[in-house]
């Protein structure tokens, strides 16, 4: 049984997901909860401790996309946290967009933090596959470190831009190919080979 | 409230790091890596002889492995040192037992075959 917590959060994050944070009412979270507004405030005393319960629920869920870093040495392994990543985007893209929401200073850093860590990530599986000699080395004029950034940046703005330009965001294959796209010119010719066997099936559909 | 644990930038890199180099480092085994139960082969058909010695204090246990037909093949490992030399006995006896093929003690190596001379 899902608990009355649970519910409120689960809907304001909804909420927050389609119209933004500033704009949501307790009136709108209470509905869409299928509660009153004495039985929201029995529970949460104001929309600032809803938002900051809300906050930390996703702050543990980043934690543990960012978990799944390295768990087998191959590139299905980026493609597995790419899902996990694109399922978290639709659902909460608020986390990586809304600047202004942010109740808690602690929360705010957890957040920059979980981007950090991120790049952190992307720049660690460069490391790796150069070592396994499926991406080229590092040379001073290709430097992995912003490349791990932009790639950074589209895996948590990716449906945020998709918004702006009145495209869908739902389209997974599309975020994929997207973010491996950046990969491709660093592949040596046994990583496009490994590409090409492991990850561009995936692309193609199923006949 | 007890704060949260926190890894900083640095630290979480080079964690990440020695995730990575887990996988080269931990590479399956090979045939080479059987060689071991070649080159120890000659164990099987040793006496174990114990040896105890007072050093630093501690009476300390060794146990000679000599080959009984060759006993210039041979190996001395250190088992344990213990403050009593009762106590130390006893472990270097059933130590013995434990280590030696034969646990009554049968396999001796004979002295002649060191073909010592005293001149």
């Amino acid at each position: 049984m899902v608990k009355t917590k649970q519910k409120i959060i689960k809907a304001a994050a909804e909420l927050y997901n389609t119209y933004g944070v500033a704009p949501v009412r307790l009136q709108q979270i209470a509905d869409l909860a299928g509660l009153s507004i004495g039985n929201l405030a029995y529970h949460f005393k104001n929309k600032e401790a809803i938002t900051l319960a809300v906050f930390q629920n996703l702050a543990s869920e980043v934690k543990d996309i960012l978990k799944l870093f390295r768990q087998t040495p191959n590139l299905l392994d980026l493609d597995r946290q790419l899902s996990e990543w694109f399922s978290f985007q639709q659902q909460y893209a608020f986390y990586f967009s809304d600047h202004a929401s942010w109740p808690d200073q602690e929360l705010h850093h957890l957040r920059t933090q979980s981007f950090s860590r991120l790049v952190c990530q992307i720049q660690k599986r460069f490391d790796f596959h150069c070592k396994r000699g499926v991406i080229q080395s590092a040379t001073a004029r290709c430097n992995y470190q912003v490349v791990a950034e932009t790639i950074g940046m589209t895996i948590t703005l990716w449906s945020s831009y998709r918004r702006l330009q009145d495209k869908p965001v739902n389209d997974e294959k599309e975020f994929k190919k997207t973010v491996w796209n950046q990969f491709l010119p660093y592949f040596t010719p046994r990583g496009l080979t490994e590409y090409n066997e492991s990850i561009q099936p995936l692309f193609t559909p199923v006949r | 409230m007890k704060a949260d644990f926190y890894l900083d930038e640095r630290a979480y890199q080079e964690m990440l790091d020695a995730c990575n180099n887990l996988h080269f480092t931990e590479i399956v085994g090979g045939v080479v890596d059987f060689n071991l139960l070649y080159d120890d082969y000659w164990l099987q058909d040793s006496a174990v002889i114990e040896n105890i010695k007072f050093a630093q204090g501690e009476w300390e246990v060794y146990l000679v492995f000599v080959h009984y037909k060759n006993p210039y093949r041979l190996i001395k490992r250190k088992i344990t040192s213990c403050f009593c030399r009762s106590k130390a006995e006893t472990f270097a006896y059933y130590m013995r037992r434990l280590a030696a093929k034969d646990q009554r003690g049968t396999l001796k190596v004979d002295k002649s075959l060191f073909q010592y001379n005293g001149n």
